[in-house]
């Protein structure tokens, strides 16, 4: 800490920070500097850091300093300005300036900053700031140093500011001591600095010191907390810096501010609790934190569910918070660990904590963050910026104090940087045992740079001397711990307030009435000679009634006597500082002298009190007088008049010149800032013209797209604006519009299409009006081609309509298509209808079928989707096995296809259904397709074939046998050979006719009688008249061989002996059908009589045997010429019987 | 030498001739020929015969009614078909023996034959 004697005998240092708007502030500010000020002044104006700066020129016409341009290694000096060059950073080190240039590069920059740092470190108490007119937050971090360091703040009223936005983030930043017009300032600071000196001169920090306890009282009767135990020098310090600031010169009076005043209460309360902060500072330290402390401790934590818990007592505006928990969220990051780390940061200040929450700093802060963690975990924002999710919701914010509150218990870190050092041994002692018992056993302990464990080192063990990093040793506190318990009670600063103001009033009252009635005539004057105020009766000193503070001078108006006296007097004590009395001056009235005492003592700010005390009666004018003194008086008074016209003239014309000066400058400085911002214009306005031109190369890409797009593209696309005309078309659109290049901007209605009577027009309204697509087939106007037409809506990015895009795509080739489809398909259901053959696929998956064609009336069914099942059910019971295989082995098999004949059975009758069916793969779900015919008919036929082919087998068999049967009983009857082939072989061959006859593939009826006798009797027909009923007798097949073995031994024995053969004659063949029987009357008419033929011969054998094949019986009549046989049968003869 | 008596059952008569001249002229007495199962079983109801010649087809249906007479009766006899499957014939009517029609009528002689002599030695 510093010794208070140093800083106050070397000169105050006030450090000013402007950017734009800066130079009009500085003017005014400067202007109104007072020689001498005892001040030395560094501006560090924000300037171009390639132009030469007129600063110092401008700022010096203005004001009695001296101001010169910084050039590096000069020692301050007093009433001088000191101005910083372009492009350097500025400094001071040992009451010398320094200059370097820029580390950072440009945009980063805060030469306001490093400069109020550099200065509070250099001159402590004995340094004010100055933030004067500028945009950004530059310098709010420099009145931060500036006031830890004792030193004043002073802001420009953002109000008067060109730019208020570092007077406006200076304010914020609550630290500031006076907001002022900038023509204030000056004597501001002056009048702090002067209270100061004055106060150290007069020992009040002793009699400050008396007032700790009762201060501290009533801080903790307002606030709620206790600074008992905080440094006494600083504590001193810092009140006594409030009481030059309120311009109170006594401990008592502050006491009594404080005791009265909640607000001063509170200003105590902030500027008590000023320390720096900054993110990393001392970054070595943070750096051995991070080794040492938080990688062990998020390695541990990794393994504990409960995480890690750190706490920062006294976090401020939580600088350090965000940066240790940067410090754990990074380490994490590298070792790949998660970062389960609760951070409590408390301050008992709540102004400080609302910043901390907020999380956003003035982005000239970023540059103490390394570059690395910036990336990771700063999210810039213009002016300010911010930190991201993860780091802010590891920290906890909360209002709590050290000494006051109970601690928090098992914490691994606790980080209390430069918060022990504002307090006393004696808290000091009480708070090691409290961090001791907050610190788990192992867990750690970080300082700042100054403070120390002291003699608690038996408790906490060092681990790294230099970065203050101690590790808490294990066993738990012995001590008792002095947790704070009683409180006194909190008075309201309210209750206080109320009582004194009556007697107040009643004081002034009192002071009002003397200063009205019993005071001498007085009047103060400032240095100029004005008059300030005024007290009693002056119309005996002063030529018109002095109504107070009007600000004229005195001298013109004080009568003559006092007039030639005030200037001298006043002169004289501004320069000695002490009363000065001129005796016996004769005041000359109008209507005599008065011999007078006017003593001059100076208050304070230049300003003093004249005081006139009449010593002598008023002594009566006479006539006589005048004559003798006009000449002699008139001539001093004469002079003076000219010196004083002569003065005011210059004073004109050095106004004048002022002025003219000043306008030269403003406008100069204008000129400047005009071209400073058509600089930025220029740039920014190249930047826009980049931009632009990018946009448009990439505009030209994609117009050039859409042409190429337009041109080659057989769609046929339209597009309307909202008044309907014709914004662009594809070259395709030509086809079907008749579209020049001219006609764009035309109303669709305008062009003629070939579209057929189609409404287009109507169409588009309608699709803007309500939004939705219209889509229609439209044909040429020629027919030979038919378009898809799609209207839609044409919508900006902000989704409005705009227009419509009119889209045609010729769909004529796939609509011959389809029509050709549907026309083979109606061909095709044509022919399976006409065929009768049943289609129909069965997806396995599903187990059904579909059936088409004849399927559901081949089946017998009204189901069109039957289940396999249902199928199944409608054949005969014998064939579902079989079809269920074979649909399995189609669907196993694959490629393999399949025939099945299966019988169904319904309506009464037999039906077979012939199957074919095939997998098919391909399709999706795979199935089987077939087809089903009808085959009964050909079955049926098939049937028929076969029976008859036995039948003729046998039929055949039969007659084989039976001609054997002939061959043997006729060997009996004859002796030769020759007589018996003779004899068969006739027979033999009419059996052959016979069978020729009834077997005859064509025959669809049965044979009829009358075929049967013209067959047996057609080989002799030439010989006789032959007559042969054609009744109707169709014969069974059964009887034809033995009918005609009869009816071929009637007709060969007709041809040897009868009608057939030498005898001329007829034969009647006739037969009738009775009830029982039929009758066949062969009747043979010669011309002579019939002999008897008698033996039983061969041939009887046969009739009698075929009769009784037949069942038979053959009468055989002879009467005269006429012989007649009479074969009567069994009706079972008839075919239809 | 007492004549053996043989049943003839055959529809076509010149086959039935032939058959019954042939035994006739071998010795055998030729009851038939029948051509109808119904003839056949309403001589059966008053006589008895050594044996017997069937024709499996006959005007009013199949012999079989004859033959399980027979068969019952003990009487051996021979089924003289041109259709019939000849081993279903020997399996349903183990005791008959078949000839194929058309076949010479001494074969059928000679199986008779062998019945009288089985008999015999029977």
């Amino acid at each position: 800490m510093t010794d208070n004697r140093e800083s106050e005998q070397s000169i105050p240092v006030v450090g000013i920070g402007s950017s734009a708007g800066g130079l009009e502030a500085l003017r005014e500010m400067f202007a109104a500097a007072e020689v001498p000020t005892g001040l030395a002044f560094v501006v560090v104006q924000h300037l171009a850091p390639d132009h030469e700066s007129m600063l110092a020129e401008l700022v010096g016409r203005h004001t009695q300093l001296s101001v010169r341009q910084c050039e590096g290694g000069e020692a301050i000096e007093a009433d001088t300005v000191f101005i910083i060059p372009p492009g350097k950073s500025l400094s001071i080190e040992g009451g010398r300036l320094g200059l370097k240039s820029f580390e950072e590069p440009r945009g980063l920059r805060r030469p306001i900053d490093d400069f109020f740092i550099s200065l509070a470190n250099d001159q402590n108490a004995n340094a004010a700031c100055v933030i004067l007119s500028g945009t950004g937050a530059d310098g709010s971090t420099g009145l931060r140093a500036i006031k830890e360091n004792g030193g004043l703040c002073v802001v420009q009223e953002p109000s008067t500011a060109k730019y208020d936005g570092m007077p406006v983030a200076a304010t914020g930043t609550g630290l500031v001591d006076f907001v002022q017009p900038p023509e204030q300032i000056l004597s501001c600071i002056g009048g702090f600095f002067f209270r100061k000196s004055q106060g150290a001169d007069k020992k009040e920090a002793s009699k400050v010191a008396d007032h700790v306890d009762d201060l501290c009282t009533s801080l903790q009767s307002v606030v709620g907390h206790d600074f008992a135990g905080y440094k006494r020098t600083t504590f001193v310090r810092r009140v006594e810096r409030r009481m030059h600031v309120l311009g109170i010169d006594r401990g008592a009076d502050y006491l009594e501010r404080v005791q009265n005043d909640h607000n001063e209460c509170e200003a105590l309360f902030r500027d008590l609790l000023i320390n720096v902060t900054r993110f990393f500072r001392d970054k070595p330290s943070f750096d051995v934190l991070a080794e040492q402390a938080i990688e062990p401790l998020l390695r541990e934590g990794a393994q504990s569910e409960d995480g890690v818990r750190v706490w920062i007592p006294g976090c401020s505006s939580g600088e350090e918070a965000y940066t240790i928990a940067i410090l754990f969220a990074e380490a994490a990051r590298t070792l790949n660990l998660p970062c389960n780390v609760q951070i409590f940061a408390t301050d008992i200040d709540e102004s400080m904590l609302k910043i901390a929450r907020e999380g956003s700093y003035p982005i000239a802060s970023l540059a103490d963050i390394p570059h690395d963690l910036q990336e990771h975990y700063v999210i810039p924002h213009k002016e300010r910026f911010n930190f991201v999710g993860q780091i802010r919701d590891m920290i906890r914010f909360s209002g709590h104090s050290l000494i006051k509150d109970p601690p928090f218990s098992k914490v691994d870190l606790v980080s209390c940087r430069n918060l022990l050092i504002y307090f006393d041994d004696k808290l000091q002692k009480r708070v090691m045992p409290l961090m001791h018992y907050a610190i788990r056993p192992g867990g750690f302990l970080f300082l700042g740079s100054s403070e120390s464990v002291g003699r608690f080192d038996n408790v906490f063990s060092v681990i790294d001397q230099k970065a203050r990093l101690f590790e808490r040793l294990p066993g738990s506190p012995t001590y008792p711990i002095p947790l704070p318990g009683e409180r006194k009670d909190v008075r309201r600063p309210q209750e206080a307030s109320s009582t004194p103001a009556s007697s107040e009033t009643i004081e002034q009252l009192a002071t009002a009435r003397l200063i009205e009635k019993y005071v001498p005539a007085s009047v103060v004057l400032d240095n100029d000679g004005q008059i300030v105020a005024a007290y009693g009766r002056l119309g005996r000193f002063f030529e018109f009634p002095v109504t107070g503070i009007n600000e004229s001078s005195a001298a013109s108006l004080a009568r003559p006597g006092v007039r030639e006296q005030l200037g001298p007097l006043v002169r004289q004590v501004a320069s000695v500082k002490k009363r000065v009395v001129a005796r016996g001056i004769d005041v000359v009235t109008d209507f005599g002298t008065l011999k007078t005492d006017i003593i001059c003592d100076p208050l304070e700010r230049n300003s003093f009190l004249v005081v006139f005390q009449e010593v002598a009666q008023f002594t009566q004018l006479d006539a006589g007088d005048l004559i003798d003194l006009e000449p002699n008086n008139g001539h001093v008074e004469g002079l003076e008049r000219e010196l004083r016209s002569a003065k005011h003239r210059l004073r004109a014309a050095t106004e004048e010149l002022e002025t003219a000066n000043e306008e030269l400058k403003s406008s100069n400085e204008e000129m400047m800032s005009m071209n400073e911002e058509l600089q930025s214009t220029n740039e920014e306005l190249t930047t826009v013209n980049d931009e632009l031109k990018t946009k448009v190369d990439e505009v030209t890409v994609a117009n050039t797209d859409l042409r190429n797009f337009f041109e080659s593209t057989s769609l046929a696309v339209i597009v309307l604006d909202k008044d309907r005309r014709l914004r662009s078309y594809t070259k395709a659109a030509t086809t079907i519009f008749p579209l020049q290049p001219s006609d764009r901007g035309r109303p669709l209605s305008d062009v003629a299409s070939r579209l057929l009577s189609f409404d287009l027009t109507a169409r588009v309204e309608s699709v803007m009006e309500d939004g939705a697509e219209y889509q229609d087939m439209v044909s040429d106007r020629d027919s030979e081609r038919t378009f898809s037409l799609r209207i839609l809506p044409y919508r900006t990015i902000d989704g409005t309509i705009d227009g419509v895009t009119i889209v045609l795509t010729d769909i004529s080739h796939a609509i011959s298509i389809e029509e050709k489809l549907a026309a083979e398909q109606d061909r095709h259901e044509l022919a399976v209808e006409a065929s009768g053959i049943g289609v129909w696929e069965y997806v396995p998956s599903k187990q059904q079928f579909v059936f088409g064609g004849a399927a559901m009336a081949l089946l017998q069914t009204d189901d069109e989707r039957p289940s396999l099942d249902g199928f199944l059910a409608r054949l005969s019971e014998a064939d579902r096995n079989h079809m269920r295989s074979a649909l399995a082995n189609a669907e196993a098999d694959g490629h393999e296809a399949f025939e099945i004949t299966t019988r169904l059975e319904g309506n009464g009758r037999f039906s077979w259904i012939k199957t074919f069916g095939r997998f098919v793969e391909d399709s999706d779900p795979s199935r089987i397709i077939g087809v089903s015919v009808d085959v009964t008919a050909e079955n049926e036929l098939a049937e028929a074939r076969e029976l008859m082919l036995s039948e003729m087998n046998h039929r055949v068999k039969n007659l084989f046998a039976m001609i054997g049967g002939i061959l043997r009983i006729a060997a009996r009857k004859h002796e030769t050979t020759k007589a018996l082939v003779d004899d068969v072989e006739g027979r033999v061959l009419a059996l052959g006719n016979a069978h020729t006859l009834a077997s005859n593939q064509l025959r669809s009826k049965p044979v009829e009688m009358h075929e049967l006798v013209e067959t047996m009797v057609a080989p002799h027909s030439r010989a006789a008249k032959i007559e042969v009923s054609h009744a109707p007798f169709p014969v069974s097949a059964s009887c034809i061989t033995p009918l005609t073995l009869i009816l071929h031994e009637w007709a060969t024995n007709a041809v040897k002996h009868g009608v057939l053969g030498r005898e001329a004659g007829s034969l009647t063949v006739e037969w009738e059908k009775t009830d029982k029987s039929m009758i066949l009357i062969w009747n043979e008419i010669g011309d002579s009589d019939v002999r008897a033929a008698g033996d039983a011969g061969f041939g009887t054998v046969l009739l009698s045997t075929s009769a009784r094949q037949l069942g038979a019986r053959i009468e055989t009549h002879i009467d005269g010429p006429i012989l007649s046989h009479v074969l009567i049968m069994p009706s079972s003869v008839r075919h239809d019987a | 030498m007492t004549h053996k008596t043989v049943l003839l059952v055959e529809d076509e008569m010149f086959v039935a001739l032939d058959i019954q001249m042939t035994l006739e002229d071998e010795g055998w007495e030729v009851l038939g020929p029948f051509a109808s199962t119904h003839e056949a079983l309403e001589f059966l109801e008053s006589n008895t015969v050594d044996c017997a010649i069937l024709d499996v087809r006959l005007t009013d249906g199949e012999v079989f009614p004859v033959a399980d007479r027979l068969t019952s009766s003990g009487t051996p006899f021979v089924f003289h078909s041109g259709h019939a499957n000849p081993a279903k014939l020997e399996q349903d009517y183990p005791q008959s023996l078949v000839c194929q029609k058309p076949c010479h009528p001494t074969a059928l002689v000679e199986k008779l034959t062998g019945f009288t002599a089985q008999g015999r030695a029977a």
